[in-house]
């Protein structure tokens, strides 16, 4: 049984395990710290029942450029979980944030040219088109896609 | 400041002092040598240099100008001030706040050291010294904003509620409201701070009240709702809960805490009995999953509350949940399913059924035909061949779950070779392996796992775990290392750098199994040193959170800091090094190197031995050499991190030989680990077991009996505290060479407040057998009682009694026997350790590691 | 941090999250609002004395009183590993009694 639910500092810990375990691009905690003290609202955690944390979204607020936008720190799921939808709920539970708290008209993030499970997500289930290519962007030297989100012309996941 | 300069000089230092604020340290720098070219002995300037030279690492230059300038200017409080700074950088706390308390008492009113200090009481949670400091700041400078929001903070942290609420409503009724976006967010902010403050005082309807008046300056929608639901609920005003309940769960189905108030609500309301509870929350879900059939929980909560009364319901909605899972092909359904194995009865319906499905799918290839409900979102009868590779791959886990490793097995081998291509099969066969014990195959299979998507980190990092636990340090360093950041760092320096706990945990363990005791505890105390950094970090956050308003947050991150060495990591690593202590301490020849050079020595002749020795210690004299000068260097140097041979932990002193040298009693170093975990983790019993063993080699036999007393009060009929109780009372009450050589008020309190107390009148043995023999036990309490019992056995019939009792292996898991094998070797006789190991090896043959 | 030297070596992710962590210490100029509005507000905030302060300070005085003795210290501190001010505190507590102060404190 998995509960999709508002991060507290008490999750980072386990969040950023989750994020050493899942993702290359890794954060120290103090980068956690930050986000949660800044936009407590923006970050979610799916955990069992158990209360392990098996999946988080870090998201934070963007003021330069045109519009005020929400950007997607990190996301992970751990593969033992996945094709659950956590990954589509996370997403969408910061989506939400981001428009109420923070009037973000769009939310935008990086994902890897290759990889194709992730775009799926983005583009056919939430609605992120790509914006820009941003060459080299990995520490590998892969390329990333810029992805965004607009608000309101989004596809809504039928409820 | 800049006391005693001509007004050229005095601009000059204020630039000097503004472009440290700013971070302009070279601009900062040459600034101060323009000044102290015309007046090199100005204390002020010369401290300002120091603390410019501190922000890029040159440490040591930085205290040499910092206390020469001080001493040139003790009447300075801006050399004081600097002084303390330096300190804080260094965390050394105490020095920082003396330093900062003798500047203020040159400049008693100097708002800049009043508010340093402030943060550091804050830091160290001196909340008396922090609210004092925070009422002068807000005396001086009432028009500056933070200054009232951190005297709020400050009672609110001495659990002055009112004064709090007060101090936040004179702020807020005095300022005149900004309109842009920022403004707004944090004045809703403060007032969800201030509307916390009242719902920790438990003053519900004021909190209610409150959040009625707010309701549309807040913009955090979210937080406000769930205050209203608590608040409400709180004062059982059910039907307003209800509605409010209802709202966040429109937002979020998936919330499980949402659906435990919405039920509260509803039950409170309605006043059901407790014995229709379960039946009327069952209803509820059932109402929201109709209106919202994709959401996973409402369909998936009734299957926890069913109870054995209701067993074909129970099936029934359980053969309807999966199949999405089944025919989506989803690996989780196993882990989600995890609640229900808590009742035998639903363990047994769960098999059935999906052994069911694995007949029927055999038979005619399809999946039996669901009943047309609207609990099945799926079309009934039509499955795909994938279908019952999932259903085996579920069996499984479902038998590993329950410990039929045979069976587990079966069916993973059959789900491989039925698809072979699906990667989570591999993963769970490892597992299974891994429960059976056989490290060597489960780490093989693990990495074919690894192989199957090289892309996936996950798979790497279960991986590497599974390497480590046979001890294939090599393979993991080199797996873990194709993911990390730098080609230049070494792998294992990147991974500390960010903070790779579960890495640094389990390489620890697998060096000490190995017998490298240097290298696990370079390790184990790197986790330390990320637990001080992680309890560091917040400094900055002191001031930036009273900037930005996010003051719910920011008292959350206190509580949180407060108690965060209670996490698993930093107890994990705490409890393994301790163990090692312990280990070193009983076995003090493992430390000039390993085993194998004690054994090459042994075997020399006695001059060739001298000469042998020689060499190594020229050898090791040459190497704390080159580290001085390393050391001396890089303090000189720009503290550019990430260079190959830099001055990362894991870089200095690679193999943890210095470390391990510098440790002159392991039981001290020990006792100092073991007082956190007793701040930290109370209640766990391995804290108690832990200083039990270290309190008896120090002779401290009152730290013992307190270790046997914590036990038994947080784990009272276990086989922890019933093997401490024992150990208690034979090495320490019974002990006639102890006990004559304690002091008479010691032995007093042993004898009032020691085992007597737990045990009674009973013999010993008596007491074992008693708890033993009751049927609640578990498999493990059993058996810690036999060992208990061959402690105490006085001749031949009792220990074999004793083993007898031990060789009864069922239901105990690999994990357990590897302990108990380890515990017994410190005491038992070589020939019953091996026929325990003998007894372990026939219920697990497949076990590959030593135990 | 404009005269550091760039660290070109650093992905962009990590460049990013340096440059954020960077924005927590920024020198931000304190926001000051009408101070003498403020300054009227003010009173009738700082005289809040908790009348626990004067319990407090008597239960300080009464266990300042309590005849201890040095060589019991020891003991405590020698048993328990414990710092001299909390051994002293503890045994202040249990009216000098020794005995009574280890039989807390193995509990």
């Amino acid at each position: 049984m998995v509960n999709i639910r508002l991060a507290n500092a008490d999750d980072l810990l386990a969040m950023q395990t989750v994020n050493l375990s899942c993702l290359p691009e890794n954060y120290q905690m103090k980068y956690y710290f930050y986000h949660v003290l800044s936009w407590p609202q923006l970050i979610h955690v799916a955990e069992d029942h158990n209360g392990q944390i098996v999946g988080y979204v870090l998201a934070k607020m963007e003021d330069e450029a045109d519009a005020v936008h929400g950007h997607i720190t990190s996301l992970a799921v751990l593969r033992s979980y996945r094709r659950m939808g956590i990954a589509r709920k996370l997403m969408e539970a910061a989506h939400r944030a981001m428009q109420e708290t923070f009037q973000a008209k769009y939310a935008s993030l990086h994902v890897r040219k290759s990889n194709a499970a992730a775009k799926h997500l983005y583009v056919d289930t939430l609605g992120y088109k790509v914006f820009d290519v941003e060459a080299k962007y990995y520490a590998d030297a892969e390329d990333a896609f810029d992805m965004r989100c607009t608000f309101g012309q989004e596809k809504t996941a039928a409820k | 400041m800049g006391s005693s300069l001509p007004s050229k000089e005095q601009s000059q230092f204020r630039q000097l002092v503004k472009f440290y604020e700013t971070k302009q340290h070279k601009k900062a720098q040459k600034t101060a040598d323009g000044i102290l070219k015309k007046f090199p002995n100005h204390g002020e300037t010369l401290a300002m240099k120091g603390l410019v030279l501190n922000s890029v690492n040159k440490k040591e230059e930085a205290y040499e100008l910092v206390k020469l300038g001080l001493k040139n200017d003790l009447k300075s409080h801006v050399c004081w001030h600097v002084y303390g700074l330096l300190y804080r950088s260094d965390r050394l706390y105490v020095d920082a706040s003396r330093a900062y308390l003798q500047a203020l008492r040159i400049d008693p009113e100097n708002v800049q050291i009043l508010r340093d200090l402030a943060l550091l009481q804050i830091q160290t949670r001196h909340f008396e010294g922090f609210i004092s400091t925070r009422r002068t700041l807000l005396t001086l400078k009432p028009g500056q904003k933070n200054n009232w929001i951190a005297f709020a903070l400050a009672n609110h942290v001495l659990k002055n509620y009112a004064e709090a609420v007060k101090i936040i409503d004179t702020y807020s009724a005095t300022i005149v409201p900004g309109d842009d976006r920022e403004s707004v967010y944090e004045r809703g902010e403060l007032q969800l701070y201030k509307n916390s403050i009242l719902e920790e005082n438990g003053d519900h309807d004021a909190a209610l009240k409150h959040l009625e008046r707010i309701k549309d300056i807040v913009v955090d929608r979210s937080a406000f709702l769930e205050a209203q639901a608590r608040n409400l609920l709180a004062l059982e005003r059910n039907k307003e809960a209800e509605e409010i309940a209802l709202e966040l769960l429109e937002r979020n189905m998936e919330n499980s805490v949402y659906h435990e108030q919405y039920h509260q609500a509803v039950l409170s309301d309605e006043n059901v009995a407790e014995e229709h509870q379960p039946r009327r929350k069952i209803e509820l879900c059932d109402e929201l999953s109709k209106s919202n059939p994709k959401m996973l929980l409402p369909k998936r909560m009734p299957l926890d509350l069913l109870d054995q009364g209701s067993k074909e319901d129970f099936v029934k909605r359980l053969d309807s949940y999966v199949r999405w899972f089944l025919e989506r092909g989803v690996p989780a359904l196993s882990v989600d399913l995890k609640s229900l194995y808590r009742a035998e009865w639903k363990v047994l319906a769960i098999e059935k059924l999906f052994t069911g499905f694995e007949n029927s799918l055999k038979e005619s290839g399809a999946l039996p035909a669901v009943d047309n409900d609207t609990h099945s979102p799926v079309k009934s009868g039509n499955s795909s061949p994938a279908v019952v590779f999932w259903v085996m791959l579920f069996l499984a886990q479902h038998y590993d779950r329950i410990g039929d490793l045979d069976g587990a097995l079966k069916y993973i081998n059959r789900a491989i070779e039925h698809t072979p291509t699906v990667i989570e099969a591999f993963q769970v066969k490892a597992k299974i392996l891994k429960h059976c014990g056989n490290l060597t195959e489960a780490a093989e299979c693990a990495d074919a796992a690894r192989k199957m998507d090289l892309a996936d980190r996950y798979l790497n990092t279960k991986c590497t775990k599974y390497n480590l636990r046979c001890n294939k340090v090599e393979e993991a360093e080199a797996n873990v290392a194709l993911f990390t950041r730098d080609g230049e760092t070494r792998g294992v320096q990147a991974l500390y750098d960010m903070q790779c706990m579960w890495f640094e945990c389990e390489i620890g363990d697998a060096y000490i199994r190995m017998k490298k005791p240097g290298l696990a505890l370079k390790n184990l105390k790197a986790v330390e040193r990320h637990f001080d950094d992680f309890i560091e970090d917040q400094f900055d956050f002191h001031t930036y959170c009273l900037r930005k308003e996010t003051m719910r947050s920011y008292v959350n991150l206190l509580l949180v800091e407060d108690e965060i060495r209670s996490s698993k990591y930093f107890t994990r690593a705490a409890k393994a090094a301790i163990r090692l202590h312990i280990d070193l301490h009983d076995n003090p020849q493992q430390k000039d190197g390993s085993a194998e050079q004690a054994a090459a020595l042994a075997n020399l002749s006695v001059a060739e031995r001298k000469k042998a020795q020689s060499k190594l210690r020229k050898s090791q004299a040459k190497k704390a050499a080159a580290e001085e000068l390393k050391k001396k260097d890089n303090g000189k140097a720009d503290g550019k991190k990430g260079k190959g041979g830099g001055d990362g932990w894991m870089e200095t002193d690679p193999d943890g030989s210095e470390l391990l040298k510098g440790i002159k009693d392991h039981m001290v170093e020990a006792a100092r680990l073991l007082r956190e975990l007793e701040k930290y983790a109370p209640r766990d019993v391995e804290t108690h077991e832990l200083a039990f063993e270290v309190a008896i080699r120090r002779n401290k036999y009152l730290q013992a009996l307190r270790a046997v007393n914590r036990a038994a009060a947080v784990q009272p009929r276990s086989s922890a505290s019933v093997n401490l109780v024992v150990r208690l009372r034979l090495d320490v009450e019974d002990n006639e060479e102890k006990t004559s050589s304690a002091l008479p008020e010691v032995l007093e309190v042993v004898s009032t407040c020691g085992t007597h107390k737990i045990v009674g009148d009973r013999s010993l043995s008596g007491y074992v057998n008693e708890i033993m023999t009751d049927s609640a036990q578990s498999s493990d309490t059993r058996l810690g009682c036999g060992m208990a019992l061959l402690r105490i056995a006085g001749n031949e019939n009792e220990r074999s009694r004793a083993m007898e009792v031990l060789q009864d292996l069922s239901g105990a898991s690999f994990k357990t026997c590897r302990q108990l094998a380890s515990s017994l070797s410190s005491f038992a006789k070589t020939e019953e350790v091996e026929s325990f190991k003998e007894a372990v090896k026939e219920k697990y043959p497949q076990c590959t590691v030593p135990l | 941090m404009e005269d550091e030297a760039p660290e070109k070596d650093k992905d962009r992710e990590t460049a990013k999250s340096n440059k954020d962590l960077g924005k927590v210490t920024d020198f931000v100029a304190e926001r000051e609002v009408d101070a003498e509005k403020f300054r009227h507000a003010i009173t009738g905030i700082l005289d809040s004395s908790s009348k626990d302060n004067a319990e407090k300070v008597k239960r300080e005085k009464e266990l300042a009183a309590v005849k201890i003795n040095s060589e019991d210290v020891e003991v405590i501190m020698k048993e328990f590993d414990m710092d001299r001010a909390s051994s002293e505190r503890c045994l202040r507590e249990q009216s000098g009694n020794l005995v009574d102060a280890l039989r807390t404190l193995v509990e």
